[in-house]
């Protein structure tokens, strides 16, 4: 569950909202960024060819050394370097990663033939390197990867319809463990058009500790806000008929995007704004929506009008919608209006709920653990 | 099915007889007439290693591991037998290195035939080292030995990197391998019993030479003799009856270029009959490894050997004539009893 207090901090974090003063300093930043090389994500294949290519150039080199004693007629020394190069072939066995492609395969022959052939088979393997793939071979695609944030980000590319919490959940883990390339890669997938989810990957993103994948997300970041905008735009067009639907669509809508933090805070403010103005007519002409006074709540109490905020929650939770996530925002704005009677009452209302919350991995298990710990003392401690 | 069964059928007849042309004019290029034995032993251990590799390549699609254990089983067969005939240390490393290569492009052939690319180019280049050694090195059979060798490693290398793209773990190669080695054994038992015990082996080796249109026509087959067997078998025998022909017309010419001592004519002329029933016997046996008996080939193949290494003990001219009669009556008798190929096909 998202916490709004956090986004706004975030976006002011990593967008500070130019001042007049501050323009050129911008603009000289994001000079100096586009300048900066990005962050390409090289095929691991490309890789296994250079070092198939390294490697091989490595065994030739030994190996001239085998010939050259060879032809100097000594056979038993001959003998003595070959034995060792042999050897060392069982050290790269494993490689990382691994060869890949035509160098990959003459590697993979040359080692194979290295044993009985010696020289021959370092100077066939370069002699093939030289030449190339032959005309006509199709090159098969690479083995399955074994790392399983390769796996993973493999599966995602393949599979368009990943639901939007699978996809931040395993992107989030490559963001979290996977090395730059795949982070890069992860960044890539989430700023598909075709995956909205990725948005809330995005926003992790631009507090990730590596700065490239922060410097990625921050690159990304303008292109999604326009979409998003550009989607407001066209709900906007849709909602003007006056249809229900169409605007509780634009209003679900401006929140998502407002709340999304990918939005220039003025623009989130003015989404948050848009979006209340829309659930309040919506609940004015339909007292009973429920979802609409939940939503109004949340997004005056983002704007900091705490008491009309309160209001609306707590007319929320009197039409039955009582889930954590609404609980939580009306005890923010309780807490925030320092109202501790109101918000022990709540407390005691809900405690069933917020146990199961607390109990959870939730953004707010943690400030519900803390709260529930504290019993019936901390309350009189705060109101003294 | 990866294909390429009559190759390794019929190349198993063919390669050898490559290598010893190839071989035998770096060696009169490099040292004259001397070094023939050492040639026929070095054929002879890349023949017995490189036909089960080939066949791995073939039916399992597993390249890089058996080559490297065959180049190894080979240098190390060739190295030994060369040193027990009393070769130096120097020609029998050399030999060994040239029956590697020569495994090498027995498999090579076989996975580019697979992959369908060509070994032309890679031929050529290979074709060109082996000249420049033989004419530019040190004179003696060591020098065409390593000639012939480095000629085989660099035409075959690109074939065998194709098949190595693949990657394919073998799981259990045990009845190809098998059916490979007896093969292999049918090709040399002959000759190479002759050659070890100083018999008539250039007889036994020179004769297969008019098999060569039937077996080149059963190599160039896509993937299975397309004609049904017997039809095919009829052809071949027709095809290889005027080729048999003419060899017997022209059987005194051996004997006139020195290749072969004129007390060896009958038995020459007796195996040169036989002979005409090897592209038959390398087509049946096609058969039966693209339909995977491989038991049943390798049974076959193994009654070739016997008879053969039995011929040339003897040196029995009946003998050697019945070798391949009987190996093909077995062959056409075990794939008359194979079940109808729309059924073996849809087996795993």
């Amino acid at each position: 569950m998202p916490n709004p207090m956090a986004d706004r901090a975030a976006d002011r974090r990593v967008l500070p909202r130019p001042g007049l003063g501050e323009a050129r300093v911008t603009e000289r930043r994001q000079g100096e960024r586009r300048a900066w090389p990005r962050i390409a994500a090289r095929p691991a294949a490309l890789k296994g060819a250079e070092t198939a290519f390294l490697l091989l150039l490595g065994i030739a080199l030994a190996e001239s050394l085998v010939a050259a004693a060879l032809l100097l007629g000594w056979l038993h020394g001959a003998l003595l370097l070959h034995i060792p190069i042999c050897l060392a072939l069982l050290l790269a066995r494993r490689m990382d990663p691994p060869p890949a492609g035509w160098p990959g395969a003459v590697l993979r022959m040359t080692m194979a033939l290295l044993p009985a052939l010696g020289p021959l088979a370092a100077l066939g393997g370069v002699v093939a390197m030289v030449m190339g793939a032959p005309r006509g071979l199709r090159l098969p695609e690479g083995p399955a990867p074994e790392d399983p944030l390769e796996a993973r980000l493999a599966a995602i590319a393949a599979a368009p319809q990943v639901p939007d919490g699978l996809l931040v959940e395993a992107l989030g883990d490559v963001l979290h463990w996977g090395t730059p390339t795949q982070k890069a890669r992860a960044l890539e997938m989430a700023q598909d058009a075709l995956r909205p989810g990725g948005e809330a990957l995005l926003r992790v993103a631009l507090s990730d500790p590596d700065p490239a994948v922060r410097d990625r997300a921050e690159q990304a970041r303008p292109a999604v806000e326009r979409r998003l905008l550009a989607r407001a735009e066209v709900l906007r067009g849709a909602a003007r008929a006056g249809r229900l639907a169409d605007r509780r669509a634009l209003a679900r809508h401006l929140d998502r995007a407002a709340f999304s933090g990918l939005l220039d805070p003025a623009r989130a403010d003015a989404c948050r704004a848009e979006a209340a103005g829309v659930w309040q007519a919506m609940g004015e002409a339909m007292p009973e929506d429920a979802e609409a006074q939940a939503a109004l709540g949340r997004d005056l109490l983002a704007l900091g009008d705490l008491a009309a905020a309160r209001l609306a929650l707590e007319s929320a939770l009197a039409r039955g919608v009582a889930s954590p996530a609404v609980i939580g925002w009306l005890a923010e704005c309780l807490f925030r209006l320092r109202d501790f009677a109101a918000m022990d009452a709540l407390v005691a209302r809900w405690r069933p709920v917020l146990e199961e919350e607390a109990a959870g991995v939730g953004v707010l298990a943690a400030p519900w653990r803390l709260w529930l710990a504290e019993g019936g003392a901390a309350p009189a401690a705060r109101r003294a | 099915m990866k294909g390429g069964a009559g190759l390794v059928a019929a190349g198993a007849w063919i390669g050898p007889f490559l290598a010893l042309a190839l071989g035998g004019g770096l060696l009169q290029l490099a040292a004259g007439p001397a070094g023939f034995g050492a040639l026929g032993i070095v054929i002879i251990a890349a023949v017995l290693a490189g036909v089960p590799a080939a066949m791995l390549a073939s039916f399992r699609g597993a390249v890089a591991g058996p080559v490297g254990v065959a180049s190894l089983a080979g240098a190390i067969g060739a190295l030994a037998l060369l040193a027990d005939q009393g070769a130096s240390l120097g020609l029998a490393t050399i030999g060994g290195l040239t029956a590697a290569g020569l495994v090498a492009l027995s498999v090579g052939l076989v996975a580019a035939r697979i992959n369908g690319i060509s070994l032309l180019w890679p031929g050529i280049v290979g074709l060109a080292a082996a000249l420049g050694c033989a004419l530019a090195g040190p004179s003696g059979p060591g020098a065409a030995l390593l000639a012939l060798g480095l000629g085989a490693t660099l035409a075959a290398l690109p074939g065998t990197a194709a098949g190595a793209l693949t990657g394919t773990r073998l799981r259990a190669g045990t009845a190809p391998t098998l059916a490979g080695i007896a093969i292999g054994l049918a090709v040399v038992a002959g000759p190479g019993t002759a050659l070890l015990r100083d018999g008539p082996a250039a007889a036994l080796a020179l004769a297969p030479l008019v098999a060569m249109p039937g077996l080149a026509l059963v190599a160039t087959m896509p993937g299975t003799p397309g004609l049904p067997p017997l039809r095919l078998a009829t052809l071949l025998l027709l095809l290889q009856a005027m080729v048999v022909a003419l060899a017997l017309a022209a059987e005194s010419a051996p004997v006139a270029a020195g290749l072969l001592r004129a007390e060896d004519l009958p038995l020459f002329r007796a195996a040169l009959l036989g002979a005409a029933f090897l592209p038959v016997f390398a087509s049946l046996l096609a058969v039966l490894l693209h339909r995977r008996a491989f038991g049943r080939a390798t049974m076959a193949a193994l009654l070739l050997a016997l008879v053969s290494a039995l011929a040339a003990l003897l040196e029995a001219g009946a003998v050697l004539l019945a070798a391949p009669l009987l190996a093909t009556a077995l062959a056409a008798w075990m794939v008359a009893r194979l079940a109808s190929p729309l059924v073996a096909e849809e087996t795993p």
